[in-house]
């Protein structure tokens, strides 16, 4: 097999160029010096990858395409879209600058959206990981028909969420659903979707009775690979069980852990749409999350300017909290 | 007696349709953008390349694209019988029918191929897309593609016709599919309650009699069922003479002030609160959701349903099932007022602009064949939509039909019986499904939360009055 020449040398060029030796003394910062060191270090590690940068880049191209088409020429077109006030399905336009972002962050009705946002989030996010770790926890004792359970708790999962957010409106329905027909002999007749706290209630628990599925088969997963000697230790040492869980297990799941917080806010933001989509924002707006109303400025109410502003901040916002997630995760998370 | 069965059957039923393209949820959130871009590709990809040939005609035949919103047993009428009947039996056209989504995923991908090899001939866009429609300038007036004159105004019942035309009074598009709404009665359970089921409440004031009586002498816990939709307030509205906009219903020019806080309309709003307090109306407390009076009236839990005409034959097939006899009557209007009539809901069919002579000649000859007595007897005699014209009417009457279906009979009394005016043409103005979102804003504070409907509507008003005048300050601003 042929070997790349320079080894340790300066990185090849695609370009001819001035050789490495003829250039002035290198910078030890700045990018070109990283892209340097990067190259050299990979010729060391993989030195029959690639012979020359261009073939990486050549192979790098179907997805920098798709990349590029997909998702950054949309994004600019949404960030130009947000500057402008919209109508008949964006075909008709006024530029307005920042007057839309300047709207959301002015009108009462968007903070609202945004606390309402942050509560049902933070419950779906804690309530999701936290059951899935409770049901993780139960299933690894030794119990019979583990198997049966795993399989019956990770079903939901097969449904997508537009369906789960059906199937709860259709329960919960007040005169012809199975929740109230069994409330029926108690004597109480809640009214579901009349009432913002019990229809955010069923949001909720829609959402997390889809989510938790998802969870635990990464929990499941995790409690499979704990390392035994180190339960065996904590056991020999003669730790209770709450602290072999808090002292042991959980930190050894933290991994794992960090993983689900950061993909199930990204869920809690923008999946759950489906299922917000279901109950139509009502009553009162109380299930109308952010992702909610952005669908529904865009294609119920034909403001396209508008949602596509609020679309790019709750992008901003989502991205931000993913960054200090993975951040606070690092100092925290123990990796075996 | 509520019923277990119903509402797992119900969600089935709903979980499958929610599989379907026009399930809101089944489109990503995410960038309008994308999903414009989505749309566009999706629309070249049906579009091009129709090969005449499929379709029944000749290679060099004009291929007229028609693009609909309706789905189900409608869809498969509109494609199957009608435009595969007109493509064998015209010379020199054939039809490719085509459904694109919803009304209101039709209304915007029209707009959006406009101008490109996409574009459809000839689209069919529910009622209130009327004012985007004619402000999009994607489309061209039926009385001027008309040249040959086919379409007549006087051919159609007024109060059809009246809703379609602009201001040179004559057809701006052409009438197909009507609606309006209407009262299902239970014969069974008002006799249960010795009531005589000829003669159905005709006021706000009579329901809440006849409600006291059915919920005295029967089981029933509530008696009156209606969506959460503004489409009934509207309807009320004008059934009092009074219009939804300024500028005559923004027939006269374009419509500025939305009046919510009309008496009239505080009139229907706390009609609506009471039947509410009182526990006449039962509800499931979600918008728009037409599935819920029908469920009530078929598990027996109510004895009255406003609906929509188009929803007729389900009410009779499911009191049938259950032994029990439906009858219709007009919708009830508020004490005290003369009976104005109905605004018709539904679509019409538009001519989209920038084909050449040829082939719009051909779309608006198809849009006449489509409602021509024959057609639109077959038309109603499926679907349930009016009988268009005062001579397909009197066929049906020749026929017996009517003998047959007195439901359908009372729903056509109705339409003619509208006295035609501004208030009952219905208001043409922008951004017509948020403004209903509001009026639904003002429905859930005043039912929900005890607001006073006055002050709800009020803070309705407000908020509507700014939405259409963003919409106007882009549309007139270009």
């Amino acid at each position: 097999m042929t070997k790349v020449e320079q080894r340790s040398g300066p990185a090849p060029s695609p370009a001819p160029g001035p050789s490495a030796d003829a250039r002035p003394p290198r910078r030890t910062h700045g990018l070109r010096a990283r892209i340097e060191r990067f190259d050299a270090a990979l010729a060391e590690t993989h030195p029959a990858t690639f012979r020359r940068r261009s073939a990486a880049l050549w192979m790098l191209l179907p997805t920098a395409v798709v990349l590029v088409v997909f998702l950054y020429v949309p994004m600019a077109r949404t960030f130009e879209l947000s500057l402008y006030r919209t109508a008949i399905f964006g075909q008709q336009r006024l530029f307005v600058g920042l007057e839309n972002f300047a709207r959301v962050f002015t009108s009462p009705e968007s903070l609202d959206a945004v606390v309402r946002t942050a509560i049902i989030s933070t419950l779906v996010i804690g309530g999701s990981i936290g059951i899935a770790l409770l049901l993780a926890a139960l299933m690894n004792q030794r119990i019979g028909g583990t198997r049966i359970y795993r399989l019956l708790l990770v079903w939901p999962l097969a449904l997508s969420t537009a369906i789960s957010g059906v199937v709860f409106r259709v329960m919960f329905d007040p005169n012809v659903g199975l929740i109230n027909s069994w409330l029926e002999p108690l004597g109480i007749q809640p009214e579901w979707f009349r009432d913002p706290t019990l229809a955010q209630g069923i949001l909720v628990m829609a959402l997390i009775w889809n989510r938790v599925g998802f969870n635990l088969i990464f929990y499941t997963a995790a409690y499979q690979n704990l390392p035994r000697e180190t339960l065996e230790a904590a056991l020999v040492d003669g730790a209770t069980p709450w602290q072999r869980f808090w002292r042991v297990t959980f930190p050894l799941l933290s991994p794992i852990t960090l993983f689900l917080l950061v993909t199930s806010t990204i869920f809690a933001f923008f999946d759950a749409f489906a299922i917000a989509a279901i109950f139509d924002g009502g009553p009162l707006n109380a299930t109308s999350l952010l992702i909610y109303e952005i669908y529904e400025n865009a294609f119920v109410f034909d403001a396209r300017g508008l949602a596509a502003a609020q679309s790019l901040l709750l992008f901003l916002a989502v991205g931000a909290l993913t960054v200090l997630q993975l951040r606070q995760g690092r100092k925290r998370v123990v990796y075996q | 007696m509520r019923s277990v069965g119903i509402g797992a059957l119900g969600a089935l039923a709903l979980a499958l349709t929610a599989c379907g393209a026009d399930d809101p949820a089944a489109d990503g959130a995410g960038d309008a953008i994308v999903a414009d871009e989505a749309q566009a590709e999706e629309i070249v990809d049906e579009t091009e390349d129709v090969d005449p040939e499929e379709l029944g005609g000749d290679e060099d035949d004009i291929v007229l694209t028609f693009w609909h919103g309706l789905g189900g047993d409608d869809e498969v009428f509109i494609e199957e019988e009608l435009a595969q009947r007109y493509s064998e039996q015209t010379d020199g056209v054939v039809v490719n029918a085509v459904n694109r989504g919803t009304y209101e995923e039709t209304l915007d991908a029209s707009i959006l191929a406009a101008g490109t090899d996409a574009a459809p001939h000839l689209v069919q866009l529910y009622e209130i897309g009327t004012g985007v429609a004619r402000d999009s300038g994607v489309f061209v007036p039926l009385h001027e593609a008309d040249e040959d004159g086919l379409f007549d105004v006087d051919d159609y019942i007024p109060a059809v016709a009246e809703y379609y035309t602009d201001e040179t009074g004559e057809l701006y598009s052409a009438p197909w599919n009507s609606s309006n709404p209407i009262l299902n009665v239970d014969a069974t359970r008002y006799e249960e309650a010795g009531l005589d089921p000829d003669d159905p409440p005709e006021t706000f004031s009579e329901v809440m009699d006849d409600c006291d009586v059915l919920m005295a002498e029967t089981e029933l816990e509530g008696c009156f069922g209606m969506p959460i939709h503004a489409w009934f307030f509207e309807q009320w509205v004008a059934q009092q003479g009074e219009l939804l906009v300024d500028n005559d219903n923004g027939r006269s020019g374009r419509a500025e002030e939305v009046l919510l806080d009309s008496d009239a309309a505080v009139t229907v709003m706390e009609w609506w609160q009471e039947m509410d307090a009182e526990g006449y109306w039962t509800n499931s407390g979600e918008r728009e959701d037409w599935d819920d009076p029908r469920t009530l009236m078929a598990e027996g839990e109510i004895a009255m349903a406003l609906d929509s005409t188009a929803g007729v034959a389900a009410y009779e097939d499911s009191l049938a099932e259950d032994g029990r006899e439906l009858t219709t009557a007009f919708m009830p209007i508020p004490d005290g007022v003369e009976r104005n009539g109905t605004i018709i809901g539904g679509a019409s069919n538009y001519v989209v602009d920038g084909h050449s002579d040829e082939e719009t000649e051909a779309a608006v000859a198809f849009a006449n064949w489509l409602s021509e007595t024959e057609q639109i007897a077959e038309w109603h005699r499926a679907t349930g939509y009016f009988p268009l014209r005062e001579d397909t009417r009197e066929q049906l009457e020749d026929e017996g039909w009517f003998d047959e279906q007195p439901n359908f009979a009372t729903a056509l009394q109705q339409l003619e019986e509208t006295q035609v005016s501004d208030a009952t043409r219905g208001a043409i103005v922008g951004q017509f499904p948020q403004i209903r979102s509001i009026v639904l804003d003002a429905a859930e504070a005043a039912l929900f939360e005890g607001q006073d409907p006055a002050e709800a509507l009020s803070a309705s008003k407000d908020e509507a009055d700014r939405v259409l005048s963003d919409y106007n300050e882009i549309v007139v601003g270009e």
